[in-house]
Parts: structure tokens; C-alpha cells; sequence
């Protein structure tokens, strides 16, 4: 796979992150919101090598906390899950996926992504997912993944 | 191409375990005094970011709130209709029975269920009929005149002839000079009464109300007929040609009295009376 200029990636994910925080945060579908960030990281993951994803995934986190108040928790979330599923990404780097595969990649993911953002607010005060545990991992990682095969279906690569 | 990772203790796990040590000390210090000078600046941010959205929902809620406004000006609209047409039907209730309680007569209240005011000839239905003693010539008149006689009866149903219809005919005065005739609907125009054998001696004024003169057995004397609209000397002849607006409107009535114990020649029992023989428009049907 060819691998993005750095700086459109950044403009993308810049994109994304205003998007997400502005419009996307708000459209909840059964109090289900949307995880558009990562389907961005998982693009960057099959795009760029393990140190510069995990730092993608860092600073994504970091600042989608910064814009929910919930210092912390996407960070460790989205670091954890691309430190756990790198490797496995890591081999669908150089072919062309297909859409069962990249659906079931993205999947994976999230649902990495929300089990280890559920399980730490367990720990942390202040932070309530308003639903069970169950239903906001599997609510967010089925609604995310259909967004994330319509981004599929209509980006240009 | 993907770079090698360099081993369990290499570059990318130590930024690994860096990066999740940051996040988790966040998660420890999110309340301290630490992080509130960047939650300040992260919640200012947020703020601008989210104005426009907020806009959008504040738009948006302005619609909502619009649409259960229009929804209930509609339901409101409909309930003051409502409400001003009680009033107006309790107002034309409360003169009626005001009517009723000053007058010496002995009134009965009835409805009209039916109308035929521009038929040729104009009758309408009331709601009592030989069971509530209601008999053939009763006059039927309104708390602003008359309106027309009975000229055929059920059980429960009567028949009456308007004041508009061509074989009506009523004796009459003028109640200023109490100079008497015969009134009649005007073909004509249709929309006004003509007083016919009014003396040229007799001086007429537009404006003067006509009521009836008591002489007609149907109608008791000074129920109101209408007022002046012009008066004509009648060519040939030593007698006015008045014109008299009547008082009632036909088109807005609903409700009457019929004018009970008046004593009439033509009064027959309507059990054994052949309508057709009373009058031709008793060939019509009452019941609606």
C-alpha cells in the first residue's frame, strides 16, 4: 500500500476530529454515538508503522479528550487498542482489502477500542456510559462499523 | 513498507507503556489543579467549535417549537370558534327566552330543521307539531317579527308558510299612525314586503315600523313587520305603495315561537284536514 502524505493524513484526522466534536458526537442513534475516530486510525494503522500509529493514536486520543472533558480515557483506549491490534493490521499493510475484511478489521478494533474505554471508566469517577456496559460496546462498535463501510464504499481510496 | 518492530523492549513498546502511563495519569489528575488551566482552554475551544451546531439546534428547536405552536393555535382557533358560537347561540337563546317570560302570549319555542327560502314557494319545518298543540294559521314569529303562519301539521312536525312566500298575506299598521293594510311579499324585488291600501291621505315616512294591526285572528296585534324603505304613490289609484324591509332575516333563523290559542275560522282538525285543499303549497313534505 502506498503510503499517504503525513500532512493530508493530519488534515483528514483534523477533519475528522472538528466533524466528530461539531456534528458527529451529537447524532446518537438509541443514546449509541458514533466512533468516527476510529476508522480514521485504522486507516493510519494500515498506512503507517507501529510508532508513528501509536502516536497518531496518542494525540487523536488525547485530543478528543481534551474536547469531551474526559481526560484520559480515549487516549488510553485508542493507544491500547493499536498497541494490541497493530500486529494484526500490520499484515493486511500491502494487499488491497476486501470489504468482509475490512469491515471485520475495523470491528476488531473498535470493539478493542470500547471494551478497554468501558472497563476504564469502571475506574474513574465521574464518567457514566449512561447504558450497560454491553450495549454501548456493541451499540458503538455496530454503528461504527456501518458508517465506517459507507466512509468505505465512498472514499476514493 | 512497514518498519520491523525492534523487540519486546524496544522503541515502539516503550512508547506504548509511555503513552498509556500518560493516559492513565491524566485519568489520576483530571481533577487536580493540573489539568484545569487546559480544561479551560480545551472547554473554550469546544465552545467555539460547537456555536454554529448550536445555532443549527437552536434553529432547529425554533421549528419544532413553531410546529406544536401552529398545532395548538389551530386546536385554540377552533376551541374560540367553538366558544363564540355558543355565545352567539346562548345570546339568541337568552333574547328568546327574555321574549318569551315579557310577552302575554302563549309561545311556544321551536327550531327549524329545514329551510326553503328561494324555492318558489318558501316554507320551513319546525320542530313541534299537533302534539305540542300546534294548529293550521298559528303565526310563527321571531323576537324581532314575524316570519309566516303554519299551514300543515304532523305529530311532531309543522309546516310553515315565510312572510316571503307569494300567497302570504297579513294585515298590517303602521304603528305611527296607525294607518292600517294588507302586506304582501314584493315579487319584484324579492327581498322586501309591500303594504298595499295604505289612504294617500295618510302621511308615510321612511323609517316607520310596521307591526301587526291585531286584526287578522292568526296574528295578534304589534308583533313587528319591518320598517319603511319607500313609499309610492300607486298610479290610478287613491292608496301608497309602501315598501317594508322586514325586520327578520330568514337566512339566519333557527328559531321561533309559534303562537299559541288564536282562534281560527280556517283552523280544522289536521287529522281529517286534506292538506292540498288548505293551501298548494301544503303539496310539499314536512318531514325532512
Amino acid at each position: 500500500m502506498n503510503q499517504p502524505s503525513l500532512g493530508r493524513m493530519i488534515l483528514i484526522g483534523t477533519i475528522m476530529l472538528l466533524s466528530y466534536v461539531m456534528l458527529f458526537q451529537h447524532v446518537t442513534i438509541a443514546r449509541i454515538s458514533l466512533d468516527l475516530m476510529a476508522i480514521y486510525l485504522m486507516w493510519i494503522m494500515l498506512a503507517y508503522p507501529r510508532f508513528q500509529s501509536m502516536w497518531f493514536a496518542a494525540v487523536v486520543g488525547f485530543l478528543l479528550d481534551a474536547m469531551t472533558d474526559q481526560w484520559g480515557l480515549n487516549m488510553f483506549a485508542y493507544t491500547g487498542a493499536v498497541t494490541l491490534l497493530y500486529g494484526v493490521f500490520e499484515r493486511f499493510r500491502e494487499i488491497k482489502l476486501l470489504d468482509w475484511q475490512y469491515l471485520t478489521l475495523l470491528f476488531g478494533f473498535i470493539l478493542i477500542k470500547s471494551s478497554l474505554f468501558a472497563v476504564t471508566t469502571l475506574f474513574t469517577n465521574g464518567v457514566d456510559l449512561a447504558q450497560p456496559v454491553w450495549l454501548f460496546i456493541l451499540g458503538t462498535s455496530v454503528y461504527t462499523v456501518i458508517v465506517g463501510y459507507i466512509v468505505n464504499v465512498i472514499s476514493p481510496s | 513498507m512497514a518498519q520491523p518492530s525492534n523487540g519486546f523492549f524496544g522503541r515502539d513498546t516503550l512508547l506504548g507503556a509511555f503513552l498509556l502511563l500518560l493516559s492513565i495519569l491524566m485519568m489520576v489528575l483530571r481533577f487536580d489543579d493540573g489539568l484545569r488551566h487546559l480544561r479551560q482552554a480545551s472547554l473554550a475551544v469546544v465552545s467555539r467549535l460547537e456555536a454554529p451546531l448550536s445555532n443549527v439546534r437552536v434553529f432547529r428547536q425554533a421549528l419544532n417549537t413553531n410546529r406544536e405552536l401552529q398545532r395548538q393555535n389551530i386546536l385554540l382557533q377552533d376551541e374560540l370558534n367553538r366558544l363564540r358560537s355558543a355565545e352567539t347561540q346562548n345570546s339568541i337563546l337568552r333574547d328568546l327566552i327574555n321574549f318569551q317570560d315579557g310577552s302575554t302570549l302563549d309561545l311556544l319555542p321551536v327550531q327549524f330543521e329545514s329551510k326553503s327560502i328561494f324555492s318558489p314557494n318558501p316554507t320551513g319545518s319546525i320542530t313541534a307539531g299537533t302534539e305540542q298543540n300546534v294548529g293550521l294559521g298559528n303565526a310563527v314569529i321571531h323576537p324581532q317579527g314575524i316570519v309566516g303562519r303554519v299551514i300543515l301539521t304532523t305529530k311532531q312536525r309543522a309546516q310553515v308558510m315565510f312572510y316571503s312566500h307569494p300567497n302570504f298575506r297579513v294585515s298590517a299598521k303602521i304603528m305611527d299612525s296607525r294607518a292600517t293594510g294588507i302586506l304582501r311579499w314584493n315579487l319584484k324585488s324579492n327581498e322586501t314586503m309591500i303594504l298595499d291600501y295604505v289612504p294617500l291621505t295618510i302621511p308615510v315616512q321612511v323609517g316607520q315600523e310596521v307591526a301587526t294591526s291585531g286584526f287578522s285572528q292568526q296574528f295578534p296585534e304589534n308583533i313587528p313587520i319591518g320598517i319603511v324603505e319607500s313609499a309610492e304613490r300607486q298610479s290610478d289609484q287613491s292608496t301608497w305603495l309602501i315598501t317594508v324591509t322586514p325586520s327578520v332575516d330568514l337566512n339566519r333563523l333557527a328559531e321561533g315561537f309559534v303562537v299559541q290559542n288564536t282562534t281560527d275560522p280556517i283552523d280544522q282538525d289536521p287529522i281529517d284536514q286534506d292538506p292540498t285543499e288548505q293551501d298548494p303549497t301544503a303539496q310539499d313534505e314536512v318531514d325532512p
